[in-house]
């Protein structure tokens, strides 16, 4: 016998041991996989006032150990692996050789040093009997056996409950009440600061619609914080709020878009360019210098003062156009007709009334036209009054235009706030809250559990896009939008907890400690420090410990963002330069150039790179 | 636990054995001089025996030359040290023609250059231009040198030790990943401990200075080599190290941040080297085959610098022997 075939006698030895007790393990599990079901399908007869056949039981136990024992025993088991237990148990206790494993590779090699190794591992083996490579222990199902055996006894002891007990099942539960839901009030920061901005704007500018629209805002905002509110109310009261500030937001658009219609009217007269000009801008101020200097000019010049009353003659009829739209063929007298018809009967509907009153707005303006053209056809004097009319229409709608601005800004806040909400990053244990806790240094990034957390929050909200997307309070596309991850499909967002660990593995801070401990010294024209903290160890491409690979979590690029805005990097620079920025980056989202479920995240970027309230001061 | 020595057993044991005290020998006088950098030694050695050349990297003063200057007076090999900058040119490296007057008569004679020495140092290589570095590593590759339309072969065993400085990396010119490619392995030197750093004063600041004595002849280190060649490989062992290399490969791997932030994997050569490395660490180990921890062990020296990370990965700060900690880690044994 060659020493290969002693060597392959000896693991066909392991092989049948190993076998043998697989066929046991197998035996057991079958056992309790049988007594398992029979106690459930006990449980069921005696729910039904039967008795449990314990015959029946006994021979499920026995068929299902028996199959258990076949089927563990069929199980194939190659002599490699045979080899590796074999090696396991030469290799106890010091570094792991292979030699067995080898040697069986070897088997039909005849180079000297293949031999060598052959006959090397079959000296181990000898040593090695079968009953170290492969001990006989305790079957793993035990505990389940005895567990299935007390469960069929507990349940065939308990006594049969009688049919007319059993509860029914059709009878409705009583309605729990909704859990109230406790918001941070750090979390609400970004849109708290845009209704205070709204607040004071509508101040300045004597806008009760929008002040009683903030106010409304800073109670639902207050009452978040309170935890007064249940996720279902809050999302419900934030959604009409969005409508309604949608709505007022709406109706001066209307007033800016008449304007820059009549502008471009006036913008083909040259007495009247500069007002044409002023109208299609967005400066209220210019506007109103540029009606005054008309008003001076229509005073000194008969010339100018027809060209002035035709200019806007044919301004009232672009406001017109706006207003009635293009189709009506009437003529202003049929429009007229028509609007009052409409509102006739949007009153008696009861519906409508914002779009009546943006119409009506609409119309006033181009009356006011109509009626300004007809004065300076009369006379000078009459002409320049009525151009510096305060109450003019020209001034009015100048004044709704710059409404505008402050109240998309509120509406764009509530509705990403109520997407806040909805996506659940505002709940305790979503990513953002996790992060925020981490980043004030509350709270110490933890490793273990951090994905499962992590995958039960999926879940919840992947449950809300099925639920929400096509809800009522979801006016957006929620289809697909609900189970977006705004935190965790950047490129290494794993979960924000364990990114955050994994920056911090190199001994370096994390992110919000360092935020926490240098707040607003940073500055936005000039390279900052390191987001997420220095490492300990020296920067040197030889000491690349920062990043636990392992997790393939570093730290997310929204994690990046949050721990700089955290240290306040803005400086005035910045906010120039944000305040340059986000108009355009509104404009560009309400335009759809941005697809309707990443506006989220769009906005929320923006929130977190906003400038704080330290570096708006001069 | 002792092994009876059976027929077959007992030349092959007795090859093992005597190679396993030269390298023990070459080490100890080694370590004579160099204080710790017992990995690093044990690579270079590794390098040397399977006939592939390395790149240390590592900051300026870790003992680098050292180790190579000692290496070679251990071994009575022929040493030359070149110090690349930028106005290094190929022919200061590989030798150039040269008139010379003899006899009344001039001809051209062909001055060898510093890269005709058995082990050569390449000092801060990244700092010559890439014409430079890419003449010596056409040389390591081809083992000989052409001038001329002449072919010189290099002397065996030719081994080049190059070094780069992972910081000021201002005026440099990288390396590229087909020259990166060449380099058996890349070991990174690392700062020594508190206890080396005591025992590095004690012998460079007293007054006798360690003196090293060859202990290994050159034939009997090509004698190493071939014994090197003739260790088996069992199948599975091998199939790891080829489902190792192609782990690297984001098209083909499993492991979730390869795909992520790798942009190529390791070539064929890294296999090379990972089985290569791996029988030298079996034979000084006293075995006659590898061993899957052989092959884990040799993987980051071998592939590290023959992964390449995408830009998420350079970006994300991540190192490569990272990626391949989580490759090893997640790479079955057996299929």
């Amino acid at each position: 016998m060659t020493e290969t075939d002693e060597l392959l006698r000896a693991l066909r030895g392991i092989r049948r041991r190993a076998r043998g007790l697989a066929a046991l393990e197998g035996f057991v599990a079958g056992a309790a996989a049988g007594l398992a079901a029979f106690a459930l399908g006990a449980a069921a007869w005696r729910a039904r006032g039967a008795a449990v056949p314990w015959r029946l039981a006994t021979l499920a136990g026995v068929g299902a150990a028996v199959l258990g024992a076949a089927v563990a025993a069929a199980r194939p088991l190659t002599l490699s692996r045979c080899a590796r237990l074999l090696d396991a148990a030469l290799d106890r206790g010091g570094p792991p050789a292979d030699r067995v494993l080898s040697a069986l590779s070897f088997a039909a090699t005849e180079a000297p040093l293949a031999r060598a190794a052959v006959a090397d591992a079959l000296a181990r083996a000898r040593r090695c009997a079968p009953a170290l490579v492969a001990p006989a222990r305790r079957p793993r199902g035990l505990t389940a056996l005895a567990g299935a055996a007390l469960a069929l006894v507990v349940v065939g002891g308990w006594p049969a409950r009688a049919p007319g007990a059993r509860r029914d099942a059709t009878r409705p539960l009583a309605d729990a009440p909704e859990a109230r839901l406790r918001v941070a009030a750090e979390a609400l920061a970004a849109e708290r600061a845009e209704v205070v901005a709204a607040a004071e704007a509508a101040e300045q500018t004597g806008d009760v619609d929008l002040r009683a629209l903030a106010r409304e805002a800073r109670t639902t905002l207050d009452a978040l914080a309170e935890g007064a509110l249940g996720r279902g109310q809050a999302l419900d009261r934030l959604t009409s709020l969005a409508a309604r500030a949608k709505e007022a937001a709406d109706e001066t658009a209307g007033a800016q878009a008449a304007l820059r219609a009549a502008g471009k009217a006036l913008d083909g007269t040259a007495a009247t360019r500069a007002l044409g000009h002023a109208l299609g801008g967005d400066d209220a101020d210019a506007r109103e210098r540029a009606l005054d200097a008309l008003a001076s000019r229509a005073e000194a010049s008969d010339g100018a003062r027809d060209a002035i009353a035709n200019a806007l003659g044919a301004a009232a009829s672009s406001v017109g156009g706006e207003a009635g739209g293009d189709e009506s063929p009437a003529g202003p007298e049929g429009r007229r007709r028509l609007n009052r018809e409409r509102e006739a009967s949007q009153g008696a509907t009861g519906d409508g009334g914002h779009a009546s009153s943006s119409e009506r707005r609409l119309e006033k303006l181009r009356r006011d036209l109509d009626d300004a053209a007809a004065r300076c056809r009369g006379g000078a004097a009459e002409c320049a009054k009525r151009l510096r009319d305060e109450s003019g229409g020209l001034r009015d709608a100048s004044r709704q235009a710059a409404r505008t601005a402050e109240r998309r800004r509120l509406e764009n806040a509530v509705r990403q706030l109520r997407e806040r909400l909805r996506r659940g990053d505002l709940d305790e244990g979503s990513t953002e809250r996790r992060f925020s806790r981490v980043a004030r240094g509350e709270a110490r990034p933890s490793r273990g559990g951090a994905k499962g957390e992590r995958g039960g929050a999926k879940g919840e909200r992947g449950g809300e896009a099925s639920s929400e997307g096509e809800g009522a309070i979801s006016d957006e596309a929620g289809g697909g939008e609900g189970g977006e991850e705004v935190f965790t499909d950047e490129p290494g967002g794993e979960s924000a907890a364990e990114a955050s660990e994994g920056s911090s593995t190199g001994g370096g801070a994390s992110a919000g400690e360092e935020g926490a401990a240098v707040a607003g010294n940073g500055v936005g024209h000039e390279a900052g420090g390191e987001p997420l903290g220095a490492g300990a160890t020296p920067p040197t491409r030889g000491h690349e410990r920062e990043v636990r690979v392992r997790s393939s979590a570093g730290p997310t690029r929204s994690e990046v963002i949050e721990a700089s805005a955290r240290r306040g990097f803005a400086a005035r620079d910045y906010v120039r330069v944000f305040d340059d920025y986000q108009p355009v980056v509104e404009e560009a989202l309400s335009s759809g150039a941005v697809p309707e479920g990443r506006r989220y995240v769009v906005r929320r970027y923006f929130q977190l790179i906003r400038p704080r309230a330290a570096s708006r001061a001069p | 636990m002792t092994v009876e020595p059976a027929p077959a057993l007992a030349e092959a044991a007795a090859a093992v054995g005597r190679f396993r005290e030269d390298l023990d020998r070459l080490t100890r006088e080694i370590g004579h001089r160099v204080v710790g950098q017992a990995e690093i030694i044990e690579g270079v050695v590794a390098a040397l025996l399977a006939g592939g050349h390395v790149l240390l990297e590592g900051v300026p003063g870790l003992g680098k030359t050292l180790l190579v200057k000692t290496l070679a007076e251990a071994l009575d090999l022929s040493f030359a040290r070149v110090q690349f900058t930028p106005d290094l040119m190929p022919a200061d490296v590989v030798g150039t023609n040269m008139i010379v007057e003899s006899g009344g008569e001039r001809r051209f004679e062909f001055q060898r250059g510093p890269i005709f020495a058995n082990l050569v140092l390449a000092d801060e290589i990244n700092r010559a231009t890439p014409k430079t570095q890419s003449a010596l590593l056409e040389a390591m590759q081809e083992q000989s040198v052409t001038v001329s339309k002449q072919t010189y072969p290099l002397a065996p065993p030719f081994f080049v030790l190059a070094t780069q400085n992972p910081i000021e990396m201002e005026g440099t010119y990288p390396l590229p990943e087909a020259q990166l490619d060449r380099f058996f392995f890349k070991l990174r030197v690392e700062l020594p401990g508190n206890d080396e750093l005591h025992a590095i004063l004690d012998r460079t600041t007293g007054a006798v200075d360690p003196v090293v004595r060859p202990v290994l002849g050159r034939a009997r280190l090509l004698e190493l080599r071939d014994l090197v060649r003739q260790v088996p490989v069992a199948r599975p062992i091998q199939d790891y190290a080829v489902r190792l290399v192609e782990a690297t490969h984001p098209a083909r791997s499993a492991v979730p941040s390869v795909r992520k932030l790798v942009r190529y994997g390791s070539s064929p050569r890294g296999a090379q080297a990972v089985i290569l490395a791996a029988k030298i660490r079996a034979l000084s180990d006293g075995r006659f085959a590898p061993s899957f921890e052989d092959v884990r062990r040799s993987a980051a020296p071998a592939l590290r610098h023959r992964v390449l990370l995408n830009f998420e990965g350079e970006a994300e700060g991540v190192s490569t022997d990272a990626v391949l900690a989580e490759i090893l880690g997640a790479l079955p044994e057996v299929k």
